[in-house]
């Protein structure tokens, strides 16, 4: 048995269309190939509804009264929010397509489409999705350690990322008006509290928080 | 009625020229008529005075004679009784004035001594009547030029007195000398004059009267030879009315009812021009003109005025002599002018035809350049500079206005094979995406019940297969919708940058009548428009979709002031439209754009849809404006 659960733990899909009858089939056809699915009638209702925490993916159809599947797409950028999104549309335009694609979306369906389809397309999406979120979680880790550092060590660490060829102490001491051995302490504390073991994995975290 | 130039170049050059000829000739003739008629009075108060001047120079020697032989007498040169005396100084006078015919003397007692010439022989005869007494004696005589008697005879029967004669009678009341009307004279049966010159003493008793004979017959020859004119005529009347010189002489005596040799009196002449002129009764002559038969005559009266001879000269002449060359010459010229002006008309017609020839050529090349039959580019045949530059001017305008008229034609093909591809499009777009939710519906029912049949574990193999069979056939049915959105989709036409106000000109013109049969009027305001990029037949639709809606709309809404303004005005990167009407304006609840709604009985709400799409696909956006009432679209430039 193919349980989608087994490997995508709590992702949920998140489907948004204005047509009942499609929230309805597409709902149950998926929860019966053991998707967890949540439906919205409106994209206003699914914006209200979703924190960003959650994750999945978004099957969002494109045309729509109020605010469309684009603008919603678009609305989701400014503010952040990053959850793959499946287009599916009736009309199935090219330039629709284009455009949906360029704006970050992960696939652009036509109705109907096979379903295998579908599920692959969710199945990939949730595979970037919980990828994202790792690393997410990870640059969000680095960053609290980073915040752990005192003011000089920031100092020197900021230093060594700004000039990843000049980490000798004697330039950094200079450069801050230390001594070596003072930045070598320093150097240290720093090292061990973001649990890196040389200085070129320090300067690779790093450099994933900064700009 | 349109004449030809060569009619009307025929006729005015003949007409121009009969015109003028006729009017030299007929001034020329009106002058030269009064000219010559002038002349001819001329002529004949000439004619007159030639005639008084030869009649005194004719009489004179006569009256001379008589006067002279009068005083020989008076002063007793010559004895009155001494015939023989008296005789042959009569004989020599005579013999010195060949024109008096006799020359006589009568006395008191009736005596009488006649000396006359013979017509025959040159032979003179003398008649003496002596009176002794109671005794009368009358003697004849005959001599030859040398005065020698050839014969002598008595004539007892002679009853000659010279005292009961007229001459006689009057010379003795009158004291002077007189002259006697004409008469024919006795002897020669000639017409002649006498004048008689009284014989007076010393004392004033009259003694006898001297008589000299003159014949009157030279004054006709006279009057004969004048050069009057060809048919006119000079005559001398007595105051009763006779005859007394005419150049025919035999119209003047006539034999009387007595048998006696008498003058032709005007009075009674018969069918004759003189006495249409002249006799008492008529006396039309007196007027200076008359009328003869159909000719008209001039005449003059003049009175001969010599010793108080009651004598008229009268002289006529028709006109037509005078006047008969510069009649005949009037009629000349106007053949003259007749046949001037048929060749006139002949040139005129050759001339026109020579000025007409390129002019007609070139007609004909118009009329087959604009059938079509012949380029405009063709050759030009020979004609001339203004016609050339005419033709330049004109193969301009035509290469303008068929390629306009083309750029036209050319629009409206594509702008009805793009509307019908655009509702073809915008029926299967909509249709398409009406269909695909329900058969995505289907599908994922198929897909739900294909779980589910499988989760219950009984492996019906033949559900299955209806499931999987059904799945197909809705997915055909995508595949179909897909196709035919897939081939409407691919005529979206070249994309070319293009100059929007010739595009609207040209959109407007094509849709002029049914704009003008809805008295809408239009005004444009589009200038300083860059190139617009996108697809120019497409655009054109919209206009046309938005200015049909707007009539409709004012047709419907029966507004009195019917006005559609488009104008367009630059944003940043692009062009913004605006198509306004006066129309009432659109519903608020209404979605103009959604395909499908439509406010109208008959619509299919597609066009402002197929609009909107149609914007969109060219880069812009369209919207309703509700503060103004326009249609607003945006075009990349």
């Amino acid at each position: 048995m193919n349980d989608p659960s087994q490997t995508h733990g709590t992702s949920i899909v998140f489907l948004v269309d204005d047509d009942e009858a499609i929230r309805t089939t597409l709902s149950r056809a998926l929860s019966k190939r053991g998707f967890v699915v949540r439906t919205y009638e409106t994209a206003q209702g699914f914006l209200d509804d979703y924190t960003g925490d959650e994750p999945g993916c978004l099957v969002l159809d494109y045309g729509m009264p109020g605010l469309n599947g684009l603008e919603l797409q678009t609305h989701l950028i400014d503010h952040n929010i990053i959850i793959p999104i499946i287009f599916i549309s009736g009309h199935g335009g090219i330039p629709e397509t284009v455009q949906a694609m360029k704006a970050g979306a992960v696939d652009f369906l036509e109705k109907p489409f096979r379903q295998h389809v579908l599920v692959d397309c969710i199945k990939a999406a949730f595979v970037t999705d919980l990828n994202t979120r790792a690393a997410q979680q990870e640059i969000e880790a680095t960053r609290k350690k980073f915040a752990s550092l005192t003011t000089r060590e920031q100092e020197i660490a900021q230093f060594m990322i700004d000039n990843p060829s000049n980490t000798a102490s004697k330039e950094i001491g200079r450069a801050l008006d230390i001594s070596p051995r003072t930045v070598d302490h320093h150097r240290a504390r720093v090292l061990e509290k973001m649990g890196t073991k040389s200085i070129a994995e320090l300067v690779q975290i790093l450099s994933t928080i900064s700009g | 009625m349109k004449f030809s130039l060569a009619t009307i170049l025929a006729i005015s050059l003949a007409g121009l020229q009969f015109v003028a000829i006729l009017l030299v000739v007929t001034t020329s003739y009106v002058t030269s008529e009064t000219a010559m008629l002038n002349h001819a009075r001329g002529q004949l108060e000439k004619a007159s005075q030639n005639t008084i001047e030869h009649t005194r120079g004719f009489l004179s020697p006569a009256r001379e004679a008589a006067d002279f032989i009068s005083r020989i007498v008076e002063n007793t040169l010559i004895s009155t009784s001494n015939t023989a005396e008296l005789e042959q100084f009569l004989f020599d006078y005579l013999q010195t004035a060949p024109d008096i015919s006799g020359a006589f003397f009568g006395g008191e007692q009736g005596d009488f001594v006649y000396v006359t010439r013979l017509e025959t022989d040159d032979i003179y005869q003398t008649k003496v009547v002596s009176i002794d007494g109671e005794i009368r004696t009358t003697k004849l005589i005959q001599r030859d030029p040398d005065f020698t008697i050839i014969d002598t005879w008595f004539d007892p029967n002679d009853t000659y007195d010279p005292r009961t004669r007229p001459w006689y009678q009057s010379a003795r009341a009158e004291r002077r000398h007189v002259w006697t009307d004409p008469y024919i004279f006795f002897s020669s049966q000639d017409p002649g004059i006498t004048v008689a010159s009284p014989v007076e003493t010393k004392t004033g008793d009259l003694i006898g009267a001297v008589g000299i004979d003159i014949k009157i017959q030279s004054i006709s020859e006279f009057l004969a030879g004048l050069e009057l004119s060809e048919n006119g005529a000079a005559l001398i009347l007595n105051r009763n009315g006779d005859i007394i010189a005419h150049p025919d002489p035999s119209q003047t005596q006539t034999t009387n009812d007595n048998g006696e040799q008498a003058f032709v009196n005007i009075n009674t002449m018969e069918n004759s021009i003189a006495r249409a002129a002249f006799a008492s009764d008529r006396a039309d002559g007196a007027n200076g003109e008359f009328k003869f038969g159909s000719d008209t005559y001039i005449s003059a009266l003049s009175p001969i005025s010599i010793d108080g001879l009651p004598w008229t000269i009268a002289t006529y002449a028709p006109e037509n002599d005078f006047t008969q060359d510069i009649k005949d010459n009037r009629r000349r010229n106007t053949w003259i002018a007749a046949i001037v002006s048929i060749c006139s008309a002949i040139v005129g017609v050759a001339l026109s035809e020579l000025i007409l020839r390129p002019v007609r050529a070139f007609a004909v090349r118009t009329a087959l350049v604009s059938q079509g039959e012949m380029s405009p580019q063709a050759p030009l045949p020979q004609t001339y500079r203004e016609l050339e530059r005419a033709n330049a001017t004109l193969i301009d305008e035509i290469a303008q206005r068929r390629e306009s008229e083309s750029k036209v034609q050319e629009l409206k093909h594509d702008l009805s094979h793009a509307a019908r591809v655009n509702m073809m499009g915008q029926m299967a777009t909509g249709l398409a995406h009406e269909l695909s939710q329900p058969l995505t519906a289907i599908t994922q029912n198929v897909d739900a019940a294909i779980s589910t049949a499988k989760h219950h574990g009984g492996q019906n193999d033949e559900l299955l297969e209806i499931l999987h069979e059904l799945d197909d056939q809705a997915h055909r049915g995508g595949d179909i919708i897909r196709a035919l959105r897939g081939f409407v989709r691919k005529d979206e036409g070249a994309v070319d940058p293009f100059d929007l106000d010739e595009l609207v000109t040209q959109t407007f013109s094509l849709i002029r009548q049914e704009v003008k049969s809805h008295h809408v009027a239009t005004t444009f305001d589009i200038t300083d428009i860059p190139p617009i990029i996108g697809n120019r037949v497409q655009i054109a639709q919209v206009l046309v979709n938005l200015t049909r809606n707007a009539i409709e709309a004012m047709e419907t809404a029966q507004s009195p002031n019917r006005a559609i303004h488009i104008n367009a005005t630059k944003k940043r990167g692009g062009v913004t439209v605006r198509v306004t009407d006066t129309g009432p304006g659109v519903a608020p609840n209404l979605d103009l754009f959604k395909r499908f709604e439509t406010s109208k009985k008959d619509g299919m709400g597609l066009g402002l849809s197929i609009c909107r799409t149609i914007v969109e696909v060219n880069g812009g956006r369209m919207w309703y404006d509700p503060d103004t009432g326009s249609f607003c679209f945006t075009l990349r430039t």
